[in-house]
């Protein structure tokens, strides 16, 4: 229900309240948007805390990167060389406008392959050349440049070296990079002075910044989690999202003031006393190198050295390898000289031939040799060579189908037939049977039938005597064409038939005192 | 529309902490200018026998309406002041002193058919005259009775207060 009520004076008591919240608020915000547009991100309270985990984020894979580089370096025996790998890479960073994101792992897979920091460090600076020249990412560049290192230059193709796979496998790793840093030379220089080298750097300079801001939220949520370490800072993170802004407020404020202490410091480092000239240093007569440099250069001499002999057995190896290629190839070349059919063919092949015979002999070479065109060529030169008017090739081109070699069964079927049929009839073989005319016809010769029919075959392919064999040929022909004619008389029973007709003439013999003797042995039967 | 105030509700606190004599004679004072609107306002309560009969009490009824039933006696009676500061409304103000009406039959007599217009067949029938300078000041008993009495409640109730704190400071100089 509405309360029903006339107020008669009122006063604000929310005013207060409320215009030092507003007021709270606002500075809040400005604050906010000035640390927002001197970092150059999105002015929102929410967009600052995006930033925060996202440098949080950065600083802890760039961390992990490190110790990864780091833990490479001290197994190839640089521990002490750490200061100098970081130097290397923020220096390359800055100069070349490369993240050390990207320069980390190329590093590392340069380094891990070759052994050698020195060579590692000129073999970066080689890949960010060509990098730069063919537009490949670095990491990929470094990556081939390492495999190259120990022989496999597969993945140098894609660099237009103008080589061929051949060249690529046969010369060494030092005479393609060569070749690389050629086609490539200025390429680094002219980028230098290009927008998006510029554009690189102030990338860089954020990440780092992105970085850097996120190790301060590390550490300072860490401290707040109870801790020091980054599992503190993540409960901390997890509990405490909404003091972010506190957080990076406070960071902005302590950076100015860091920077205000700083440049104090630096004047009155300069000028101590407010003289407006600059003081200098005190020489302590001691060696401006830090402490363990001996060491760390001993050091580094022996990984090197190290380095250097591997390398160097690599190259034996691959040396050895490209003789051993050779030698096999020598070999091989050498068996061909000493194959005997090879040396005799060849030296029939010096030796006074016809043209034909010649002809006959390089066509066995071929064959032996595997050339198939030659050896095709060669035998229809003999061919025609034999015949001169090409039928002998076009005959031997033309031949029909092998026949069937069991085709004289049917008349030697027909004879055994005939032959039982005069056993069941009980008359002699050859003469006519009482029931009919049969006649068992002559066993034919098998060598006889075939012979007739491709002869006949020749004869309707043209191939006679007039058709224009040789004469020597065509009388054989001739000769060799006997006339046979076949009669077959009398009735051609079945199997069946045969059988019951055969077991009827053994009874009758039987009955009649004549019985039927079976010799399995001797196969006789009577 | 309450006229806006600075400090009443400290000095308020100041003399009923150091002068408490002051703080009754501030409140009887406030009460006094009170008094008149909500006699005035309880005048223009209808009698049972001019509310419409079903409006009245029902001794069988049941329902909502059960305990909404007219009963001029105790609309009257919910027809009060008070010069105690309310608690701060939505937009954070509090009101030094209040004319009330608290009854549900006195809500329902003071404001129906002001923001529908008097139709159907029980508005019209309600009697009395809907006042007010705008409709959520507008009503039959109390907003009529300060609608009528011209902004004096009003004035009184802050001469009370500059007088008391006049008087207030005079005290706490000495």
């Amino acid at each position: 229900m509405a309360d029903l009520r006339v107020d008669i004076a009122a006063e604000f008591v929310g005013k207060k309240a409320f215009r030092e919240a507003d007021m709270a608020a606002n500075r809040l915000d400005k604050t906010i948007k000035k640390l927002g547009r001197s970092i150059g991100i999105t002015v929102s309270t929410a967009a600052i805390i995006r930033y925060g985990k996202e440098s949080v984020k950065a600083f802890a894979a760039d961390e992990a990167a490190a110790n990864r580089l780091s833990t490479a370096v001290s197994n190839l025996g640089y521990s002490l060389s750490q200061v100098k790998v970081k130097e290397f890479i923020a220096s390359t960073e800055a100069s070349a406008g490369i993240l050390d994101d990207k320069l980390r792992p190329a590093f590392q897979a340069l380094l891990t392959t070759t052994g050698s920091l020195t060579q590692s460090q000129l073999l970066l600076n080689d890949a960010i050349q060509i990098s730069r020249a063919s537009g490949i990412e670095l990491s990929e560049v470094a990556q081939d440049l390492a495999n190259g290192y120990v022989g496999i230059t597969r993945g140098l193709k894609k660099y237009n070296t103008g080589l061929t796979q051949a060249e690529l496998k046969s010369k060494s790793f030092n005479e393609i990079l060569g070749i690389m840093l050629k086609n490539s030379a200025g390429a680094a220089d002219e980028y230098l002075t290009s927008t998006s080298y510029k554009l690189d750097i102030l990338s860089v300079a954020a990440a780092n910044a992105q970085e850097t801001i996120g190790k301060g939220l590390v550490d300072a949520f860490a401290r707040i989690g109870g801790g020091t370490e980054a599992k503190d800072a993540a409960h901390a993170i997890d509990s405490i999202a909404k003091a972010v802004n506190a957080v990076t407020l406070a960071l902005g404020f302590t950076i100015g003031a860091i920077n205000k202490f700083r440049q104090g410091y630096t004047n009155f480092l300069m000028d101590p006393f407010g003289t407006g000239m600059p003081t200098s240093r005190t020489n302590t007569n001691r060696s401006s190198s830090p402490a363990g440099t001996a060491r760390r250069m001993a050091q580094q001499t022996a990984a090197e050295s190290a380095a250097k002999k591997r390398a160097k057995e690599l190259l034996a190896a691959q040396t050895k390898n490209t003789a051993e290629l050779k030698k096999q190839a020598a070999l091989k070349k050498a068996g061909t000289v000493f194959d005997l059919e090879q040396i005799q063919l060849v030296a029939a092949l010096k030796g006074k031939l016809s043209a034909e015979e010649r002809t006959r002999v390089e066509a066995q070479l071929a064959l032996l040799n595997g050339n198939e065109e030659v050896a095709k060529r060669l035998t229809q030169q003999i061919l025609a060579a034999q015949d001169s008017s090409g039928n002998l090739a076009k005959f031997l081109a033309a031949l029909p189908n092998a026949r069937n070699p069991f085709e004289y069964l049917d008349a030697y079927l027909s004879y055994l037939a005939g032959k039982a049929a005069a056993i069941s009839m009980g008359t002699p073989f050859g003469q006519a049977a009482p029931s009919g005319n049969t006649t068992a016809a002559p066993l034919p010769s098998p060598s006889a039938t075939i012979a007739n029919e491709s002869f006949a075959t020749l004869a309707a392919q043209g191939a006679g005597a007039a058709g224009g064999f040789s004469p020597v040929v065509a009388a054989a022909m001739n000769a060799a064409q006997p006339v046979i004619n076949v009669t077959v008389q009398g009735n051609v029973i079945r199997e069946q038939e045969l059988i019951d007709k055969v077991l009827a003439g053994t009874q009758l013999s039987s009955l009649s005192g004549s019985p039927s003797q079976i010799g399995r042995i001797s196969g006789m039967f009577g | 529309m309450p006229t806006r105030l600075q400090g009443v509700l400290a000095l308020r606190k100041a003399m009923k902490k150091f002068e408490p004599d002051l703080a009754k004679e501030t409140t009887k004072e406030m009460a006094a200018f009170l008094k008149p609107v909500t006699r005035q306002a309880r005048g223009y309560i209808p009698s049972n026998a001019e509310i419409m009969s079903g409006w009245l009490r029902r001794p069988n009824a049941q329902g909502r309406w059960a305990n909404r039933y007219y009963d001029a006696a105790q609309v009257k009676s919910g027809i009060s002041y008070k010069t105690s500061p309310s608690k701060p409304n939505r937009r954070g103000f509090r009101a030094l002193a209040s004319i009330f009406n608290k009854s549900a039959a006195g809500a329902i007599y003071e404001t129906a058919g002001r923001k529908s217009g008097l139709t159907g067949n029980f508005s019209p029938r309600l009697g009395g005259q809907l006042k007010g300078d705008k409709q959520k000041m507008t009503g039959r008993a109390i907003f009529r009775a300060f609608e009528e009495d011209q902004g004096k409640a009003t004035a009184g109730v802050i001469k009370a207060i500059e007088s008391a704190a006049v008087k207030f400071n005079a005290r706490t100089k000495r």
